[in-house]
């Protein structure tokens, strides 16, 4: 990389990241397996027993798998009765691969953290601010706005030493008051994490707040430049080894269509795309590629499942979820997620064949194995 | 990270998980090579108790 002679310093990260970032994709991890990540394709279970579809391994071995309330219940009914039944047939089935499917399985995981830059207030854009001290509009967003009273749609000038016209100076001088001490370490994070995970035993908020899974409503939007706004969540595509394939940066909401947007953009041809796509709300970026017919493109090399948490909550009440996510399959009907272990006794049983705990921060020992854990807290 | 550009966010974030990455991915290979060589351990174990009986059977000749 060759930089210009006298370049700001701010600029050197800009064009570094321009010239070496490559939008995100870690190419390091670029054609990486292992066998951690890389599973031989099985073409058929194991064990193929006559349990419930949604029942899953390591929670239902040893008891009734809740059902489906609501609407659907019933066909959540018959698609159990119709496993016990395949089940029964499981011998008659051609066992033998096609060239095809005998591909290595490949998972990716996607999370994101709530956590960002500030960014440019104005409309969409996500520019560097001007001034990082009391800016909050870019270069371009500054000179067309910046002397502007800094309400939305208001073109009258700013009062001197305030950021509002004389007419929305009581909405000027209420935020000063209001946010005067946010300069407080980790104030603002304790707000809006309350804000967003609507704690039972913080005050209730009345105020529309932007839901962590929700597109960007129109009523959500403020109606003032007097804050900079932070870009969102910084969204990650981890292998279950703990490799990082790519990141980027959601400016508003982590909704599934930037989720759609992000994978589309990493994984552009069908080759590169991995078998298993594991969310913690894939059953809702598969409602929406659904209604936005991307489907028709992921379907024919991927499939979305969700967490094992996720999975035993949202069962119960959503068939999609119930039916499509389900991340380890007791009776065998997804042969690629699950592996066969023998305990001490050599009984054989089912296990995930792959890490779904991986991120950009690792939670505690009990969501992730003890030997990524270790890699984590060592680096 | 009050005092974050985008563009310090975005190369720092980036350097970051390249070297994790680097990291995992060099801890993998490692993992790997010791259970290749331990595999090989146990073939040439193998192979010696092999290449013994075999001398045994020549100098029993």
């Amino acid at each position: 990389m060759e930089l210009q002679d006298g370049l700001p310093i701010d600029d050197v990260t800009k064009h570094a990241f321009l010239s070496l970032g490559e939008k995100g994709v870690v190419r390091s991890a670029e054609n990486h397996f292992c066998s951690e990540c890389t599973h031989d394709y099985k073409n058929t279970a194991d064990i193929i027993t006559g349990d419930d579809p949604a029942g899953l391994v390591g929670v239902d071995e040893n008891r009734n798998v809740p059902v489906l309330t609501g609407d659907d219940a019933d066909l959540a009914v018959q698609d159990a009765a119709q496993a016990r039944l395949d089940a029964e047939n499981a011998m008659d089935i051609d066992q033998t691969p096609s060239p095809s499917e005998a591909t290595p399985v490949k998972l990716v995981v996607m999370d994101g953290v709530v956590m960002g830059p500030t960014h440019c207030a104005y409309g969409d854009c996500t520019q560097d601010l001007a001034k990082l001290k009391g800016g909050v509009l870019c270069v371009h967003h500054e000179i067309l706005y910046g002397n502007l009273c800094r309400m939305h749609d208001c073109n009258r000038p700013k009062v001197a030493l305030t950021h509002t016209c004389a007419q929305h100076q009581h909405r000027w001088y209420k935020h000063v008051v209001r946010y005067g001490r946010q300069s407080l370490l980790g104030i603002r994070r304790m707000v809006r994490r309350s804000e967003e995970e609507r704690l039972p035993w913080l005050p209730t908020i009345n105020r529309q707040v932007q839901q962590h899974d929700a597109e960007v409503a129109p009523e959500n939007r403020k109606d003032n430049y007097f804050v900079a706004p932070r870009f969102y969540c910084v969204e990650t595509i981890c292998a279950p080894c703990g490799v990082v394939i790519a990141w980027t940066k959601f400016a508003k909401a982590e909704s599934p269509t930037n989720i759609l947007h992000f994978l589309a953009t990493v994984y552009p041809t069908p080759e590169l795309r991995p078998s298993y796509i594991c969310i913690d709300k894939a059953c809702m970026v598969l409602r929406t590629a659904i209604s936005n017919h991307s489907w028709e493109i992921w379907k024919q090399t991927s499939w979305f499942i969700v967490d094992s948490y996720h999975y035993i909550n949202h069962r119960t009440s959503d068939y999609l979820c119930r039916k499509w996510c389900n991340p380890a399959p007791l009776n065998g009907s997804a042969p690629n997620l699950v592996i066969v272990e023998n305990d001490a006794n050599g009984n054989p049983h089912y296990k995930c064949a792959f890490n779904t705990q991986v991120g950009l921060y690792p939670p505690p020992q009990y969501q992730c194995s003890s030997s990524i854990f270790n890699r984590h807290v060592n680096s | 990270m009050n005092r974050m550009t985008p563009n310090n966010f975005n190369w720092l974030l980036h350097s970051l998980l390249f070297l994790h990455t680097q990291r995992v991915i060099k801890a993998q290979k490692d993992k790997e090579k010791r259970s290749n060589n331990s595999n090989d351990d146990d073939d040439d174990d193998d192979d010696d108790e092999t290449d013994t009986e075999g001398i045994n059977i020549d100098g029993d000749e």
